[in-house]
């Protein structure tokens, strides 16, 4: 079973996993790429991208590979986004992040997005440093050289306010 | 001391991530917004989709979307009579960076009638040959994420009379006359796996890939030396080129100008400050007439509104050097989104980098499908897309095949041109889809698609070779 006709079978399942998982992959983008409307954006392409392809491989976790492909089309998206923003819809607009948190969220902003998005994986997913490097596609010692690149920046913000 | 910073940072990534506004509008399966549209050097193509649609339904154009191109404004690309190529200009000069609010409306960055061009020099390629050469084993190609790197399309470049390709897997030779595969390293020569995204011949026997890592060289494909370290701040190398004198690089650092860096063995590189760069993007390097140059895109700040079915008024520049140590900006142009470059001898041909994002097979910005061509970097010389051109379906990619020029077009067919400005539709055309994901790389004499599929779904080079 190829192609629309996988699709078409697929749908429900794939609709299972767009109500499961779309809240959440939103919010790791968001963190990663520093945009909800764009975090949403890239959340909808990974899902096409699903779609396409579904069903995934019965070993396959849906949710680690919606991040992992998601992941990478952030990382994608590189530096060129800010080329094109569009200030239209406000693209640029973190509120919800400068009222929650506006010294994590400063700092965050200081790191590229590739080490965000280890930063992510390892400390809200919990995978391996190993682990990391394999869905990203770089060395490991690269990844544990972002880690540490992102600690010299974000340890100060955390013990000004401990408690927080 | 770790699992106080790991958890304190956990607690309030979490707080942060929880306040993520998330809507929950639906995706149907299979849907098709993006199938078709190919992204080069990772342009936001969804949020184009996604804030193109937002605007055109605030302002209730989506129903009149206009044709790729025909919607173009005909102020930013001027006066075009179609089937005939026209001339067009760009405003020159060292003028700096517009502000956010001029970049678009600024009418010094507007294309306008100008000279006359060169004397038509007609393409002297009489057919295209094709042939399909099977990936070794082991060797993936993702198109999943339409990253340019080698973890998701292998680099190619020549080396030694054959094919040096460099992908996820490690680095292979093919022997262009029997089409055997030898491997010559794995990833482990580059520390384990680094995402380079490009490859070529250094021009000197060796090869040199760089990529967010820096730049590496190598004399035999083998083993591999790091000779451009990632420079603080330069998180990574966007564009390297041979030049007469030796090698052109340039990078972005976050927050900072566009930089270059000059070599003239490929070990040891100085760091070159481009002039007025604030706020420019340095895309490309390459050489037009035996000089440096590097084509930069304005990075507005501040955001760039764009509307639906108008090509956006945002400049390229070109800065162009004879040393690599004073640069002038040449030209400023305009009417594309990202243009990218092609030189051969002194004709330089711009081309719309990005496709435009597409529903149901409409474009949504109606970006311009016409390449430009100019002999000086200053007067750029358009060719419309209409049978009369053999243009009809826009420019996908447009390289070096030879000593001519081959425009590749998403429908597979593809034309040549000596001059830029005359191109010939050739009768041959590739296999179907053949540019859907793929990026064509000149290889001496060759160009080389590196993401095609056999029927079999094996991955294989496609290897594009002119007759004459």
């Amino acid at each position: 079973m190829v192609g629309a006709e996988a699709i078409r079978a697929g749908a429900a399942s794939l609709d299972e996993a767009f109500r499961l998982h779309q809240p959440r992959l939103v919010r790791r983008l968001a963190l990663v790429v520093g945009d909800a409307e764009e975090a949403k954006d890239l959340a909808q392409r990974t899902f096409v991208r699903a779609a396409e392809r579904w069903p995934l491989p019965p070993d396959q976790d849906v949710a680690s590979w919606l991040s992992v492909v998601g992941l990478r089309l952030a990382l994608n998206e590189r530096r060129r986004r800010k080329v094109w923003g569009f200030a239209s819809v406000k693209e640029t607009d973190a509120t919800w992040a400068i009222q929650v948190d506006p010294d994590l969220w400063h700092a965050l902003a200081t790191l590229d997005r590739r080490t965000r998005a280890a930063l992510v994986l390892t400390v809200l997913d919990g995978y391996t440093q190993e682990e990391v490097a394999g869905a990203l596609g770089v060395a490991r010692g690269t990844v544990a050289s972002w880690l540490s690149r992102a600690r010299d920046r974000l340890q100060p913000i955390l013990e000004e306010n401990p408690d927080d | 001391m770790t699992d106080n910073y790991e958890s304190r940072l956990r607690a309030r990534l979490g707080a942060l991530e929880g306040a993520v506004p998330v809507s929950s509008e639906a995706i149907r399966a299979g849907e098709t917004i993006h199938r078709g549209t190919r992204v080069r050097s990772a342009l936001p193509v969804g949020s184009l989709v996604a804030a193109g649609l937002v605007v055109m339904v605030v302002v209730g154009l989506v129903p009149r979307l206009a044709p790729a191109g025909a919607g173009a404004s005909p102020s930013a690309l001027g006066a075009v009579t179609p089937g005939v190529s026209s001339s067009v200009a760009a405003t020159s000069t060292a003028t700096p960076g517009p502000s956010a609010s001029n970049a678009a409306a600024s009418p010094s960055a507007s294309l306008v009638l100008a000279s006359p061009m060169a004397p038509v020099r007609p393409s002297s390629i009489s057919k295209i040959d094709w042939k399909t050469v099977p990936m070794p084993d082991g060797v993936t190609v993702d198109t999943t994420t339409g990253n340019i790197t080698a973890a998701a399309q292998p680099m190619v470049a020549g080396f030694g009379g054959n094919l040096v390709m460099l992908a996820m897997a490690g680095v292979y030779s093919l022997d262009l006359t029997t089409d055997k595969w030898t491997r010559l390293a794995g990833p482990e020569a580059f520390g384990g796996y680094v995402p380079l995204s490009g490859l070529i011949d250094d021009g000197r026997g060796g090869l040199m890939a760089w990529g967010s890592e820096g730049i590496f060289g190598s004399r035999d494909g083998r083993t591999w030396q790091k000779t451009l370290p990632t420079v603080p701040n330069v998180n990574e190398i966007e564009f390297l080129t041979v030049t007469p004198t030796g090698y052109l690089a340039v990078g972005n650092p976050p927050g900072q100008s566009a930089v270059a860096f000059t070599s003239a063995d490929g070990t040891l590189w100085t760091r070159r400050n481009l002039p007025d760069a604030t706020n420019w993007d340095a895309y490309q390097a390459f050489v037009w007439n035996g000089k440096l140059a590097i084509d930069a895109v304005w990075a507005n700040p501040d955001g760039q509104q764009l509307i639906p079915g108008q090509v956006p008024v945002i400049p390229t520049r070109v800065w162009l050097s004879s040393d690599g140590t004073s640069w002038e900006t040449r030209s400023v142009l305009t009417g594309f989104l990202l243009p990218r470059f092609v030189s051969l001898g002194d004709v330089t041909v711009a081309y719309e980098g990005m496709h435009d994002p597409t529903i149901d097979g409409r474009p949504i910005l109606g970006l311009s499908k016409s390449p430009v061509s100019s002999t000086n970097l200053t007067d750029w010389h358009r060719v419309t897309v209409t049978p009369a051109t053999g243009f009809t379906s826009g420019v996908d990619d447009i390289e070096p095949l030879g000593s001519e020029l081959m425009a590749a077009q998403p429908d597979g067919s593809v034309l040549t041109s000596a001059d830029g400005v005359s191109w010939k539709l050739q009768s041959s055309s590739g296999p179907s889809g053949w540019l859907q994901d793929g990026l064509l790389s000149p290889v001496g004499d060759l160009l080389v698609d590196t993401t095609v599929k056999l029927p079999s779904g094996k991955p294989a080079l496609l290897i594009v070779t002119p007759v004459e």
